[in-house]
């Protein structure tokens, strides 16, 4: 078992520098100790379930020690730029004005076509719109455009609009969400009261029921639903 | 913080989990083998019953930890355990001397291989 246990942190290690050594082209949405983590941890567990003559513990100790140290590894990556810099890398500026950085991208082993593929996604199809570019540390493009290039706003069109509130969940499927209902003050009664003003007589018939911290309620009947 | 301090304990379990299956499977895989070297040492010397007394200490050892070996080691090295103590017991009662002493051999061999498998040596982690 502990033979176990230092072979998993052995292969984490390797994995995790392995990933890191392909830099960010290969991580898509997760980070580098998350990737690691998703292919070992199915892997693991497959082991006990693959060869009914291995022990249980021979997939579980190696489980538990992956998960240990990933929880250890983020809390000392937000303790330390220095560790998370060496485990996820810095984010890299690829376009800066309208132009790509040639060194930037042959340091990434990333092509313009494969920028521009990735501006595409964003919605953006000219170069000129951009004021930056960045490859996050998860291999993602962010993309900030200049200023006279983004989205209006209703500010920007001195337009005050009221805020929209964050709709919580009262009632789902006819069950009332009680740690919702608390959170927004109100009680069984209320809710209930609501319900006969649209014309409802038992929780049964609502299959959603959400209020936001402004007030404003939707509901829908059971019948409604698609 | 309290995800932290889970992750701590939950490694320093794992840890000392480790440690005392490497402590528990060597003090048994010990005791095995001591029986089992003077079972040969009394076959050599001819003397059968004391072997087979021996070779019965032995197994009742075995049948002891047998439950937590389950547990710990992987099945197809306890089979070999448990087939070792088959035949060194059937050749104790009727089989020649020098089969006697190889099957012995054969079964200690065995029982070594349960530690092997959990010892920390850099050839097992590599």
């Amino acid at each position: 078992m502990f033979l176990l246990f230092i072979r998993t942190l052995l292969v984490y290690a390797a994995v995790i520098g392995g990933l890191r050594f392909t830099g960010k082209r290969q991580l898509g949405e997760l980070s580098t100790s998350e990737f690691a983590v998703t292919i070992l941890v199915s892997e693991l567990a497959s082991i006990p379930l693959q060869d009914t003559a291995t022990p249980l513990l021979g997939g579980i100790v190696p489980l538990a020690t992956l998960l240990a140290v990933e929880v250890l590894l983020s809390c000392l990556c937000r303790k330390s730029p220095g560790i998370r810099r060496l485990l996820c890398g810095n984010p890299c500026i690829v376009i800066r004005d309208g132009k790509f950085d040639p060194n930037m991208l042959r340091l990434l082993r990333l092509s313009p076509e494969d920028v521009l593929e990735g501006l595409r996604m964003q919605g953006v199809s000219r170069m000129e719109d951009v004021l930056c570019g960045i490859v996050e540390t998860n291999g993602q493009l962010s993309v900030i455009l200049h200023a006279d290039r983004q989205p209006l706003t209703p500010s920007d069109c001195l337009l005050h609009p009221d805020e929209a509130g964050m709709a919580l969940v009262l009632v789902s499927e006819g069950k009332i969400l009680r740690r919702n209902m608390e959170q927004l003050g109100r009680d069984e009664q209320w809710i209930l009261q609501q319900c006969r003003r649209h014309g409802i007589s038992s929780l049964k018939e609502v299959y959603l029921m959400t209020l936001d911290d402004r007030n404003n309620l939707f509901l829908q009947r059971q019948e409604e639903s698609v | 913080m309290k995800r932290l301090w889970a992750a701590v304990i939950l490694l320093l379990c794992v840890i000392a989990g480790g440690w005392y299956n490497l402590c528990a499977v060597s003090g048994t895989v010990d005791r095995i083998s001591t029986s089992l070297v003077q079972a040969t040492a009394a076959v050599e010397q001819d003397n059968l019953s004391e072997a087979g007394r021996l070779l019965e200490q032995a197994h009742t050892l075995y049948l002891k930890r047998e439950s937590y070996l389950s547990a710990v080691v992987s099945e197809k090295l306890l089979d070999e355990v448990r087939l070792g103590f088959a035949r060194s017991e059937q050749s104790l009662r009727n089989g020649k001397p020098e089969d006697q002493a190889t099957e012995l051999a054969e079964l200690r061999q065995a029982v070594d291989d349960l530690l092997r498998s959990e010892a920390v040596s850099l050839g097992n982690i590599l």
